[in-house]
């Protein structure tokens, strides 16, 4: 077997590789670091897959995500793998809408407060410092005035615009009492509203393929290494305490490999992380790394998606949503007193709609009264919202025995949700509801979507003790000197909010503890 | 019904996929004749016309990286060609675009419906995404690169001021 040494390894290439790499080159330019990701490379910023995106709606790295048949939902509540994930170089960044808002206080204390989940053992205030550094390297466009949560730093850059149809639901949000937002995004200067954001033409959202490769191209990190279709098989160790290599394939060659580590870190994400922690059994861990106490892909927690759509009879200012991300939200209802009830929820509006496919009736052979007739006939807009979701021990995620299409193990979801989750579903959809009609918009669906693991977290979390979870407060995995998890799967409990933000975070609070520990 | 649109070679079957055409390239003929036919798209519904050079880069996109639409776009002019012998111009071209009768999703399976699906198609959503959603009172699109964000003119259609709620609280 093929034999490589470095002084970090990492597995997988999102914002959690990436961010901890570039905080550890940055103390030491010449470390040795091997990052390691299962899927391919799919080249960016290119202007034909750019231009198929815009006419054919079809993005180069499609065929990346999870496809029918390589994965099993086997719970009660059904569980969908669409468009959850993208398995390439650059992770799941490839594909996300930038959204950075920070967690709040309480989301931190969800057991000390509700008696339920667990509490997380840093608090928001050892987080925020990180926050700042977060959101300047991902250039979050915020809001300085808003006062949704304490913070020591401005914005790095100045938020966009509620847009016209924004204006409506504004109104509706005063009439009852909810506080109007501009929603926090990641977008570098360059951005130039295209549209097209999940697949940028110019690289103006942050991405891990970006981030790693201006630090592939800077001359100064002579010993990073990328490797794409590599996925890890197993995690190897000399004794209980120490891991000593990562095994995997080179899927290129068939070769299979090891690579030599001090530090090694698994940032494969919630699904893929806990999997390989499983896998990697031995007579140290007979249970798998980590998995002593039956903790490892359990407490399976993503965001239910809540929507309600409502129309009116017409659409005399022609108005169709101008950019491709939500920019009106509001915090009002993520707040302890409902997290006490049962769960918080962060409202947005739909970033698609208004709209009516001009393009699409034109391909139909409309003329112009044709096509300007359903534009100005309705017009229909949606509040949606993401529910803080409530991990449960009996939600697992686990590998099956046969491969998917990258050399990783397929992934089974053991997904459940209690009878009275209907019911907490039932009081929210009432209050998002009735900013609906208070646009005097008619109601036409009032729903929640298949669940799925869009930002799926726990599945590693975080804990004091062994016993409480897989990692400790500086994300080491318990009972190991050098294995760290970083990824959304150590969160103890989610929030109402996008994760990504706070995994930014946490992946530079962690590279900040690598560097002392080797100072 | 609509009649069958175009004359023999319009109607010839070929198979679905893209026509080859990877070993040529288009002639300056060709060009102006797309360029023509992308102009009409505007004409008839939109009216905006002043994208000659993203439409360029459009096109050469299409033909410089595989799969390469050459063969596609030889095909399109050769139709548009024929439309213009059977009906005149312009009314070649109105019925091209208004009156062609073929549905959206169907397979290409004749030389004029791969012109339709291959370049009509996909030039319309180019002409939209560039420049003819303003006429539909936009000031952004998807697809549409107007510029930086920092402008002083706002990038979309935005709100009107409002009163803030926590204004509101303070009266």
């Amino acid at each position: 077997m093929k034999r490589r040494e470095f002084e970090v390894v990492f597995i997988g290439s999102g914002v959690a590789a990436s961010t901890v790499a570039k905080t550890i080159l940055e103390n030491n330019r010449l470390a040795s670091i091997l990052i390691l990701d299962a899927g391919p490379k799919v080249a960016a910023r290119d202007r034909r897959s750019w231009w198929d995106y815009l006419v054919l709606d079809r993005r180069p790295y499609d065929y990346c995500y999870d496809q029918k048949g390589e994965n099993k939902s086997a719970g009660k509540t059904e569980w969908s793998f669409d468009d959850g994930r993208v398995s390439m170089y650059g992770g799941s960044t490839v594909h996300w809408g930038g959204w950075c808002r920070r967690f709040k206080p309480e989301d931190f204390e969800v057991y000390s407060r509700t008696g339920t989940r667990a509490d997380w053992p840093i608090c928001y205030d050892t987080l925020e410092p990180y926050y700042c550094r977060a959101e300047e390297y991902l250039s979050v466009c915020g809001d300085d005035s808003e006062d949704w949560v304490k913070r020591s730093m401005p914005y790095p850059r100045p938020p966009f615009p509620w847009t016209a149809p924004d204006g409506e639901m504004i109104a509706a949000f005063e009439k009852l009492g909810i506080k109007p937002g501009k929603l926090p995004i990641a977008r570098y200067r360059k951005c130039m509203t295209t549209g097209t954001c999940k697949y940028c033409p110019f690289g103006a959202r942050f991405s891990g393929q970006i981030a790693l490769d201006e630090l592939l191209a800077d001359g100064r990190h002579t010993n990073l290494e990328v490797l794409h279709n590599t996925p890890a098989a197993r995690l190897k160790g000399s004794s209980k305490r120490r891991m000593e290599c990562v095994e995997y394939l080179d899927a290129r060659t068939g070769e299979r490999c090891e690579a030599y580590a001090t530090t090694i870190v698994a940032c494969a994400g919630s699904y893929e992380t806990p999997k390989l922690l499983q896998s990697s059994t031995s007579r140290f861990w007979e249970n798998g790394i980590g998995n002593d106490h039956d903790l490892v892909g359990r407490f399976i927690s993503s965001h239910p998606f809540l929507i309600v759509t409502g129309e009116r009879g017409d659409n005399a200012e022609e108005w169709f949503q101008e950019f491709d991300f939500p920019t009106l939200m509001s915090r009002t209802y993520d707040t302890p007193e409902l997290q006490a009830d049962g769960g918080k929820i962060f409202l947005f509006k739909d970033r698609t709609q208004p709209n009516v496919d001009i393009a699409a009736l034109m391909i139909q052979g409309k003329s112009r009264p044709e096509v300007d007739k359903p534009v100005r006939a309705k017009r229909t807009q949606e509040i949606q919202a993401f529910l803080d979701d409530r991990g449960r021990f009996e939600n697992r995620v686990s590998a099956l025995p046969a491969p998917n299409r990258f050399g990783l193990p397929q992934t089974q979801i053991d997904f459940t949700r209690p009878p009275e989750f209907q019911n907490l579903i039932a009081k929210r959809l009432d209050l998002m509801e009735k900013i609906i009609l208070a646009m005097d918009y008619k109601v036409t669906r009032k729903a929640v979507r298949t669940q799925s693991g869009h930002h799926m977290t726990s599945t590693c979390r975080m804990g004091k003790r062994p016993e409480d979870g897989v990692v400790d407060e500086n994300l080491r995995v318990h009972g190991t000197d050098n294995l760290f998890v970083c990824s959304n799967a150590v969160f103890p409990t989610g929030s109402a909010v996008n994760p990504t933000l706070t995994l930014t975070a946490m992946s530079m609070r962690l590279g900040d503890y690598l560097n002392a520990e080797v100072a | 019904m609509t009649e069958i649109l175009g004359g023999e070679y319009s109607n010839t079957k070929v198979s679905a996929g893209l026509l080859p055409g990877d070993i040529q390239q288009l002639t300056a003929y060709e060009m102006e004749m797309l360029w023509r036919l992308f102009q009409e798209i505007g004409r008839t519904r939109s009216d905006s016309l002043n994208i000659r050079s993203e439409w360029l880069e459009f096109v050469e996109a299409k033909t410089s990286v595989a799969p390469s639409y050459t063969g596609e776009y030889s095909n399109a002019v050769s139709c548009a060609a024929e439309l213009l012998r059977m009906y005149g111009d312009p009314e070649g071209y109105r019925r091209l675009l208004l009156d062609h009768g073929m549905a959206p999703d169907a397979s290409p399976l004749t030389r004029i419906a791969h012109c339709k699906t291959y370049v009509v198609n996909e030039f319309i959503r180019v002409q939209v995404a560039k420049e003819g959603f303003k006429s539909w009172k936009g000031s952004n699109y998807k697809g549409y690169i107007g510029g930086s964000l920092y402008n002083r003119k706002p990038r979309a259609r935005v709100a009107e001021p409002l009163i803030r709620i926590a204004e509101a609280e303070g009266e």
